[in-house]
């Protein structure tokens, strides 16, 4: 299987302008590095950002996990790894622990991460000011100023209105104490695993053409009043499958007249767990 | 509540401050220059050679027609733009040691949310209209570091009640309230950290008479009550003769006379002032 | 290869990949020949062309053909080729004014040095559908190229005519400013390699123009020319027609190499009239539109856009970062597309916020106002 490509798709001149970016973010905590985002054969807006990371950083020897919705057999992450499969015959693996590189579309794996590994986070839209500042050209100086009042407002309307912060997912959080991201649509649940994390997490958006990093061991802090604090999602029961209470679960739709179910949404997680309760290890 | 900044000095002083629009050139960059408008580069000076202080507690005046540049200047005070020449001194930014139009875009930020409110004619400039009347308060109180929502709810509700806003419609956003009331909502945003100095752009334009009455009404007590220093800016010298202590008159972005407000309204010196004292209804 | 988990997913993919050839063949007897589109569909090649910023007609037809037609597949196939293609060369900038025409015409002027020439155009077709283009036989197609050919050999005496700018004339009599080369930029913006920044040069402004998405920029031009904003222009010139391309003989200095020639379309509207500079008189003020291939609605579009980006103004097409930011057809589609996929994690999360909110009592339920 000859791939007319380079190994990992994209030519090396693209991929050295991404690590570059990619050191940057790294030195600046949470800071947007603009960079020249490549079109590659999936759409914008399907995970360019990630998949120029992963493929700037793989070598041979690497292994990847690609998930999407915390699930390895989802069509979109199906499809990511087999281009990145194509143009790189690397290994692959839907196990965390055994990955040495994992991309992922709106889940942290719920079985922890350890250092030296690198979870690649999509990003659809990096700016946590857009909400309240569609101008790039403004959000850019809010950073620099570090003005991000207006997103503590849209909090405190939300309490005003609602009597609660009602923010889903993708809740913006403070990084080593400077700048404030977007954690891509992560729910809540997954927020506090960046905090004082021992694994790198990158994020790229394509489309949007930017960059950034929580390297290693730094804080991140929900944005969120001294009175009314940042809460992650709560569930009703454990995982129907695997019994497990601290993973987050998919709410599954039962036919009419039957309940809800819930599962893990870490399809891997809860194998493994199943498959250590067969063995009688749990 | 209160600012009791005991001092000599004054509170604010500006020293020869001009705001050109227009790329200038060696004909009209020269500081003799009187000339309003550059034949040869076509610039306009919006304001020049403005000198003037502000004392804690007093309220000054500021009363010139419309294009007079009364406007340019407060929002060279403001930050909304920077001035071409001159500085600007505030008593509590370093003693009033360092001029704020070379202050770091962070100071200036500090300066505009701790030291300094602005009340715009024009309340659309000056509120954010898709939040809430409390929220708009709350947002200033955001930028000076408050992080608990009960406490912002207080001093937002205090400030709203203050301003006479009812308190079943602190949660409604001000797109929805009248003129007069979006006024009021407005003055509760810029004193929300209690700063020392008020910036007034003719605020009581376009409002009914009994509207008008009502917010200066309001702005007198505020003042007496909590001593900060104003500038009132106005064409109408009812409105100044109601609230001023002291008056700059300016006529084509110069100053043409100041005193007392009394004075000049009995003895008004120069041609203009005479003007516009004897069309005073 | 090491493990990979083949599941449901994969299986999805495949089975899908083969119904989507499916749908594309089952009506035929035979493929689409793809030699045809660039003549019999050229309109639609050179969009895709134009879109992409690719130009390659072959390789639009074929990318037509694998898409189905699908335009926005289509031009987001060339564009994810042009990726992996490698720039071996940079070409001199292409001159407009040598350009081959095949059709040139100006509404500023009754007569222009060169004539008005219609070409090939629909503009004064009546649209009458006709039935009759069914079965077209190969004798009636030999016709009409018999018949255009010897008109064509009757009228050449030599070289096609001189044919000076309309923008030049003006500039020389001084009604019309010089071409502002850019104030501080020698090497133009390359929107390919670096985030455009706003507010945008003017190399990035039109070079995101150029390779936009039609529909999006014909909607922001109507609304300016509408009254949702001031720019409703005269056409200086239009001209459609090969623009040769050359390249410098990287062997020898100031040696250059013809390597063939591409169909440009160019457009220059002329926007009222305002000082270009402080003390000098007014002069008319010039857009510019340009685009692979026949594409006169978008270059016209880019032209009326050129101008309301430099005026001041709060609706849409007077918002450089709003007209630059959504114009992109690969952008646009591929971000609103991105919706069909699974969303359900987030969804979860706003459901929990959802059932909690309803839970707390709030402060505007308690007064009863809401």
């Amino acid at each position: 299987m000859k791939s007319p490509y380079n190994f990992a798709y994209l030519d090396e001149g693209s991929k050295k302008e991404v690590r570059r970016a990619v050191l940057k973010a790294v030195a600046i905590p949470g800071f947007q590095v603009p960079f020249g985002s490549r079109e590659l054969p999936i759409g914008r807006g399907w995970g360019t950002g990630g998949l120029q990371l992963t493929l700037s950083l793989i070598g041979p020897t690497d292994r990847i996990k690609v998930i999407d919705q915390g699930d390895d057999d989802s069509v979109n992450a199906v499809s990511i790894r087999n281009l990145v499969v194509a143009t790189a015959h690397i290994e692959t693996t839907d196990m965390s622990d055994q990955a040495t590189i994992i991309q992922s579309r709106h889940r942290i794996p719920d079985e922890p991460l350890r250092p030296g590994q690198i979870l690649i986070l999509q990003v659809p839209q990096p700016e946590p000011l857009r909400p309240v500042e569609p101008r790039e050209r403004e959000t850019r100086r809010m950073h620099a100023e570090r003005d991000y009042s207006a997103v503590w407002l849209g909090l405190y309307e939300d309490i005003v209105r609602f009597g609660q912060i009602t923010t889903g997912a993708d809740y913006p959080a403070v990084v080593h104490h400077r700048y404030m991201i977007k954690p891509t649509p992560i729910p809540r649940w997954d927020l506090p695993k960046l905090h004082q994390a021992p694994f790198l997490t990158l994020f790229g958006a394509g489309r949007e053409r930017k960059i950034y990093a929580i390297p290693p061991y730094t804080d991140v802090e929900p944005v969120a009043f001294e009175d009314y604090g940042f809460e992650t999602e709560k569930f009703p029961v454990a995982c129907g499958l695997c019994g497990s209470r601290e993973a987050y679960l998919d709410e599954v739709l039962g036919a009419v007249g039957q309940d809800r179910t819930y599962q893990c949404s870490d399809t891997a997680y809860c194998r493994k767990r199943r498959d250590q309760m067969e063995k009688g290890n749990i | 509540m209160i600012n009791p900044v005991s001092h000599e000095e004054p509170l604010l002083r500006v020293d020869n401050l001009g705001k050109r629009y227009g790329t200038g050139c060696p004909w009209c960059d020269v500081d003799e220059a009187e000339d309003r408008h550059c034949v040869y580069c076509g610039s306009v000076w919006g304001c020049r050679h403005i000198d003037l202080e502000v004392f804690s507690g007093e309220i000054l005046g500021i009363v010139g027609e419309s294009g007079s540049g009364k406007t340019s200047l407060l929002r060279c005070l403001y930050f909304d733009e920077l001035p071409t020449q001159g500085s600007a001194r505030l008593y509590p930014y370093h003693e009033g040691t360092v001029n704020i139009f070379e202050a770091s875009s962070q100071d200036r930020r500090a300066i505009r949310n701790r030291f300094m409110g602005m009340v715009y004619q024009n309340p659309l400039m000056g509120l954010r209209m898709a939040f809430s009347s409390s929220g708009n308060v709350a947002e200033k109180l955001i930028a000076a570091n408050w992080f608990h929502v009960g406490s912002m709810q207080k001093r937002a509700t205090d400030l709203l009640s203050v301003m006479e806003i009812p308190l079943s419609r602190i949660h409604d956003a001000p797109s929805t309230f009248s003129g007069g009331m979006q006024q009021r909502v407005q003055i509760a945003r810029a004193l929300a950290n209690h700063p020392p100095l008020l910036l007034l752009d003719e605020i009581t334009s376009g409002l009914d008479l009994s509207v008008q009455a009502r917010v200066l009404d309001l702005i007198r007590r505020i003042q007496r009550e909590w001593h900060i220093g104003m500038i009132v800016v106005s064409h109408d010298l009812g409105v100044i003769r109601l609230l001023t202590d002291r008056t700059v008159v300016m006529k084509d972005g110069k100053i043409v006379e100041q005193g007392l407000t009394d004075q000049i309204l009995q003895d008004p010196q120069h041609a203009f002032t005479q003007m516009l004292v004897h069309s005073l209804l | 290869m090491g493990y990979v988990a083949v599941k449901g997913g994969q299986e999805a993919i495949l089975a899908s990949s083969e119904l989507s050839r499916y749908y594309r063949v089952r009506h035929a007897a035979t493929s689409l020949d793809v030699d045809i589109l660039p003549s019999q569909m050229r309109f639609l090649v050179d969009r895709v062309m134009s879109e992409a910023g690719f130009y390659g007609p072959d390789h639009a037809a074929l990318a037509l053909k694998q898409a189905q037609g699908d335009i926005y597949e289509a031009a987001f196939l060339l564009r994810a080729y042009r990726s992996t293609v490698p720039r071996n060369h940079v070409s001199l900038p292409l001159d407009t004014k040598e350009m081959r025409l095949i059709r040139r015409v100006s509404s500023a002027f009754r007569d222009i040095p060169g004539g008005q020439i219609l070409g090939p155009t629909f503009d004064y077709a009546h649209r009458l559908l006709q039935f009759d283009l069914r079965d077209e036989p190969p004798q009636a197609i030999a016709q009409v190229l018999k018949r255009v050919e010897d008109h064509h050999a009757a009228e050449e005496a030599g070289d096609q005519g001189v044919f000076p700018r309309v923008s030049d004339f003006l500039r020389e009599e001084g009604l019309m400013a010089p071409p502002n080369p850019g104030l501080d930029e020698e090497e133009p913006f390359d929107i390919t390699r670096l985030k455009l920044t706003f507010p945008a040069p003017r190399s990035a402004r039109l070079q995101t123009m150029a390779r936009g998405e039609t529909g999006a920029m014909v909607a922001l031009a109507y609304s300016s020319m509408r009254g949702y904003g001031a720019i409703h222009p005269t056409i200086g010139e239009l001209r459609v027609g090969y623009c040769a391309l050359i390249l410098p003989y990287p062997l020898e200095e100031g040696e250059a190499l013809y390597v063939g020639e591409l169909l440009i379309t160019e457009v220059e509207a002329i926007n009222g009239f305002a000082h270009t500079k402080p003390g000098e008189p007014v002069q008319l003020i010039l857009g510019y539109g340009a685009s692979f291939g026949q594409n006169e609605v978008k270059s016209i579009a880019m032209s009326i856009l050129d101008r309301a980006l430099d005026v001041i103004g709060k609706e849409p097409a007077h918002d450089e970062e709003y007209v630059l930011s959504h114009i992109d057809s690969i952008e646009s589609t591929g971000f609103v597309s991105h919706l069909k996929l699974p969303h359900y994690v987030t969804f979860q999360s706003e459901l929990d916020r959802l059932r909690q909110t309803r839970q707390t009592p709030s402060a505007d339920a308690e007064e009863g106002n809401r």
